[in-house]
C-alpha cells in the first residue's frame, strides 16, 4: 500500500534536490497527482502524473513550461537552514496559493546537503476537520499563531464560503476580525480560568490553551462554546427543581394555613368561653381533638361551676344580710314599740280598775285594750321574723282558725272578690298563735286583694297531708306572681306592688311567722292561672305548744301580795311608773330602778321577796343582773320581761324553779298572776 | 391585638419565607458553582480533545515525513527518480507513459 494513499491530512508533498529538480505529490480531491521538474529556473518544464484511472492505472501529460524554482520556495529556505525536521511558518502556497503549514525535512547526511522534502496542510483542510468533530454542536475552535493570526476559523456563518474562509486565514485577530474571540488573547497566561462573554447575544464560555510540543509550532488554541450547550440540560433540571420547589412551597402555605386554623379556631373558642364565663354565662360546648385546649376547656367549666356556686352563695349571703338587717331593724322597732305598748296595756287596766263597772267609757278601754295587743301581736310577728321572739304556740284547730278570719276578711276583700273556703272534714289540731296566723291569712288576702282590683276569686283550703302535717292553701285568680320574682318572693322589700303601696314586708312577715312554727311556705303559678301560697303546719301532737296563760286581777292580787317588797328595773320611764303604780295599788313595796346597775346596788342595799327586770337595759342586762344576784346565793324570785327571745338563754333559765319569762307586752292580770305563783311557792 | 390565627399564619409563613429563601438561594449558588464548574471542566475537555486531535494529525505528518526522509538519505527515493518515488509513495502500478519514456 502506497504511503501517500492513506494520507488524509496533508495536501501535498514536495521532493527538492540542490540541482532543483523536484517532484510534488499533490492531493486534489481525494486523488494524488505527481508533478515532475527537471530544470529549474525560467525555463522550466514540468509535466503532471495523474493516478486517477479506474483500476490503478495513471497517465502522464504532456511536458510544459513553467518559471519554477522550489529552491526560491519559503521551505526550501527554511530547510536549507534548519538541521532538524520543524515545522515552518504558515504562508500562501505556490501551486494552489492557499494559505498552509509546511513541515520541512532537511535531507543531509555525512557526504552533505542533498535537498528538502516538505509535507504541507492547508489550512482549510485542518479547518474542516476541526469543523467535523465540533464539542458542542454551536461551539467554535479557533487557532492562532504567535502573531495573532488565525490558522483554523471558528465555524461561523461569516466563513461558510472558500473565498471567505481564505481570505480569513492569517488575518491577526483584532477589531473587525474576531473581534470577541480577541479578549481570549487576554487569557493566553491563565488558559485554566473561563472567560465569559456575548457573542451575538449569546453568552459564552471561552478558553485558551497552549499548543506546543511540536517542533516549530507554537499556537494557541481557542475554544468558544455557547452556555446553553453545556447548561442547557442542566438549566433545565434547576428550572424544574425550582418550580418543584415553590410548588411545595405553595403546599407547604396550604398546610400551615390549615394548621393555624386548626389550633387558632379552638383557642378563638376558648377566648369567647372565657370572655363569656367573665359576663357570668355558661360557656358554649367546644370542640377539640387538642388535650392542651381540653384541659384548658375542663378549667374553664370547673371556673365557671365555681363561679356559678359563689354566685349562689353570694345571693344567699346577701338575702341573709338583708334578713338580718331587717329583723335588727325590726327586732328595735318592736321592743321600743313594746315597752309604749305594755305602758298603754297598763294604764288602760288601770283606767278600768279605777272605773266603776257600768261606767260606759269602760267599753272602749277595753276596745283599746284590744287593739293595743292586736299591735302587740304585730309587733311580735315581727321579731318572730327575725327570730328575736317565739310564738305562744297553743293547741288549735286550723279549720276554725280560717273560719273566724274569713268572717274578718269578707269585710277587707270588698265586694269585688268571691271568698270559697275548702275546708277539710277532720283535721288533727295544730300547734299555734291564732293571732299570728290571723295575720298570715290577713297579708295573703291583701295581697290577693290588691292582684285583683277587678275583682277575682280568692280559695282558702285545708287539708292533710300524706305526711301527717296539715296543708292551708291560698289561690287566687289574679295574673300569677312574675317568673323573676318567685324564688324571692319571701325576702324583704321585695313587692309585685306599685312604688308607695307596698312595703316589700308581708310576705316576710309571714314566712318568719311559719318559720316559727316550725313550718314553712312555697309560692308558684298553678297551671289554671292565678298565685298558689301552699302553708306546712305541724300537728298538736308534737307537744310544741302551751296552755293559755292564767291572769288575776290586781285588787285580788293585793290579798296575797301586800306587803310584799319588790325591786323592779326598766329603763322605760312610762313602764317603770306603770308597774309602781300597779303594784302599789296591789299593796306591794317597790323599789324603782332605772337600769340594771342602780337595780344591782339596790339589791345589794336591801331585801326583796322579788325582783321585776327588764333584760335590755343600759350598764347591766336583766340576765346579767339575774346572774350577779344568783352568784350572791340569793334564790329570790325573779320576773324576767323582754320584748325579745332570750334564745339560747331561754333553756338554762327554764331550769331555775324561780325564775319566770314574760313577754312584752304584757297586761298587768297576767304579771300579778306570774308573782302570785312566784311568791306562793 | 392580633388573632392568634393571624399570628401563627403569620408567624409560620414569615419563618418559612425566611428559611426558604436561604434554601433556595444556597440551593441557586450552589448549582451557579457546579455549573459553571461543569462547563468550565466541559470546555477544558473539549479544548483537550481538540489538542489532541491536531496533534495526532500533525504528529502522524511528522512521522510519514521522517519515513520520506529515511528514503531519501539510504538512497530509495530520489526526485531525480520519479517513478520509483511515485510507485513507492502514491502509486504501486506506475508505468511511465510513452511520452514519459520518450
Amino acid at each position: 500500500m502506497p504511503m501517500l494513499a492513506s494520507q488524509r491530512s496533508i495536501t501535498s508533498l514536495n521532493l527538492a534536490r540542490t540541482d532543483g529538480r523536484s517532484l510534488l505529490f499533490l492531493r486534489l480531491g481525494g486523488v494524488w497527482s505527481m508533478r515532475e521538474l527537471t530544470q529549474p529556473g525560467p525555463n522550466a518544464q514540468v509535466r503532471w502524473h495523474r493516478f486517477d484511472l479506474p483500476g490503478g492505472g495513471s497517465r502522464t501529460e504532456p511536458w510544459t513550461p513553467m518559471a519554477y524554482d522550489p529552491r526560491t520556495r519559503p521551505w526550501y529556505q527554511a530547510g536549507m537552514s534548519m538541521h532538524t525536521p520543524a515545522w515552518i511558518q504558515p504562508y500562501a502556497f505556490y501551486t494552489t496559493q492557499d494559505p498552509g503549514i509546511t513541515y520541512t525535512l532537511p535531507i543531509q547526511d555525512q557526504s552533505g546537503f542533498r535537498g528538502v522534502a516538505a509535507l504541507d496542510f492547508l489550512l482549510d483542510d485542518l479547518t474542516a476537520r476541526v469543523w467535523s468533530a465540533p464539542p458542542t454542536p454551536r461551539s467554535h475552535c479557533l487557532v492562532v499563531d504567535t502573531l495573532g493570526r488565525a490558522l483554523i476559523l471558528p465555524k461561523d456563518p461569516a466563513f461558510q464560503s472558500t473565498e471567505a474562509r481564505r481570505k480569513a486565514f492569517l488575518q491577526p485577530l483584532g477589531p473587525g476580525f474576531l473581534e470577541a474571540q480577541s479578549g481570549l488573547v487576554a487569557l493566553m497566561d491563565r488558559s485554566e480560568s473561563p472567560l465569559r462573554f456575548n457573542y451575538r447575544g449569546d453568552p459564552m464560555v471561552g478558553l485558551v490553551t497552549a499548543f506546543q510540543g511540536l517542533p516549530g509550532i507554537h499556537w494557541h488554541l481557542f475554544l468558544t462554546v455557547p452556555e446553553e450547550d453545556l447548561l442547557g440540560p442542566a438549566r433545565f433540571r434547576i428550572w424544574s427543581l425550582l418550580g418543584l420547589t415553590i410548588l411545595s412551597l405553595g403546599l407547604a402555605a396550604w398546610r400551615i394555613r390549615h394548621i393555624a386554623a386548626r389550633v387558632a379556631g379552638p383557642i378563638a373558642q376558648l377566648g369567647a368561653a372565657a370572655e363569656a364565663l367573665g359576663q357570668g354565662v355558661a360557656p358554649p360546648p367546644f370542640r377539640s381533638n387538642i388535650l392542651e385546649l381540653r384541659s384548658l376547656d375542663r378549667a374553664l367549666r370547673q371556673a365557671s361551676q365555681i363561679l356559678t356556686d359563689q354566685a349562689v352563695l353570694q345571693r344567699q349571703l346577701e338575702h341573709s344580710q338583708r334578713m338580718e338587717t331587717v329583723g335588727t331593724l325590726a327586732g328595735g322597732i318592736a321592743h321600743d314599740v313594746n315597752n309604749q305598748l305594755a305602758a298603754i296595756l297598763g294604764q288602760l287596766h288601770l283606767c278600768r280598775e279605777f272605773l266603776p263597772e257600768a261606767h260606759p267609757v269602760l267599753r272602749r278601754i277595753q276596745r283599746a285594750e284590744e287593739a293595743t295587743l292586736r299591735c302587740a301581736q304585730t309587733t311580735k310577728a315581727l321579731l318572730s321574723f327575725s327570730h328575736q321572739s317565739r310564738p305562744e304556740l297553743r293547741r288549735m284547730d286550723l279549720n276554725t282558725q280560717v273560719q273566724e278570719t274569713a268572717a274578718i276578711l269578707d269585710r277587707l276583700l270588698g265586694g269585688r272578690i268571691r271568698l270559697t273556703l275548702s275546708l277539710a272534714e277532720t283535721l288533727p289540731p295544730i300547734a299555734g298563735d291564732p293571732v299570728q296566723l290571723e295575720q298570715v291569712l290577713m297579708n295573703l288576702a291583701v295581697n290577693a286583694r290588691d292582684a285583683m282590683p277587678q275583682g277575682g276569686n280568692l280559695n282558702l283550703r285545708t287539708y292533710l297531708q300524706s305526711d301527717g302535717q296539715v296543708g292551708l292553701e291560698v289561690q287566687d285568680s289574679g295574673p300569677g306572681i312574675p317568673e323573676v320574682l318567685l324564688p324571692h318572693i319571701f325576702e324583704p322589700f321585695i313587692t309585685t306592688k306599685e312604688v308607695g303601696k307596698g312595703t316589700g314586708l308581708g310576705l316576710a312577715m309571714v314566712f318568719g311567722i311559719l318559720r316559727a312554727h316550725h313550718g314553712h311556705i312555697v309560692a308558684d303559678n298553678p297551671p289554671g292561672g292565678g298565685a298558689r301560697f301552699r302553708i306546712t303546719l305541724p300537728t298538736a301532737e308534737a307537744g310544741l305548744w302551751s296552755g293559755p296563760a292564767p291572769r288575776t286581777d290586781i285588787v285580788a292580787a293585793g290579798a296575797h301580795l301586800a306587803g310584799r317588797r319588790v325591786l323592779v328595773a326598766e329603763d322605760e320611764p312610762p313602764l317603770r311608773d306603770l308597774l309602781a303604780d300597779a303594784l302599789t295599788l296591789a299593796r306591794v313595796q317597790v323599789t324603782p330602778a332605772p337600769d340594771g346597775a342602780v337595780a344591782w346596788r339596790a339589791w345589794q342595799a336591801g331585801a326583796f321577796d322579788l325582783v321585776l327586770s327588764d333584760h335590755r337595759m343600759p350598764d347591766c342586762t336583766g340576765l346579767e343582773l339575774l346572774g350577779r344576784i344568783r352568784a350572791s346565793g340569793s334564790q329570790v324570785p325573779f320576773i324576767l320581761v323582754s320584748g325579745q327571745g332570750l334564745e339560747s338563754a331561754e333553756e338554762g333559765l327554764s331550769r331555775d324553779p324561780n325564775v319566770r319569762l314574760l313577754p312584752k307586752p304584757f297586761d298587768l292580770p297576767r304579771l300579778m298572776a306570774l308573782m302570785q305563783e312566784l311568791l306562793s311557792t | 391585638m392580633l388573632p392568634i390565627r393571624r399570628l401563627l399564619l403569620r408567624d409560620l409563613l414569615v419563618l418559612m419565607a425566611g428559611v426558604s429563601v436561604l434554601i433556595l438561594g444556597l440551593a441557586w449558588w450552589s448549582q451557579q458553582q457546579a455549573l459553571i464548574r461543569q462547563s468550565t471542566a466541559r470546555t477544558q475537555t473539549a479544548l483537550r480533545h481538540l489538542d489532541e486531535s491536531l496533534r495526532q494529525q500533525l504528529e502522524a505528518s511528522q512521522s510519514l515525513g521522517g519515513v520520506v526522509r529515511g528514503w531519501w538519505l539510504n538512497g530509495a527515493l530520489d526526485p531525480a527518480n520519479p517513478g520509483e518515488a511515485a510507485r513507492m509513495l502514491s502509486c504501486p502500478c506506475w508505468r511511465p507513459s510513452a511520452a514519459s519514456r520518450a
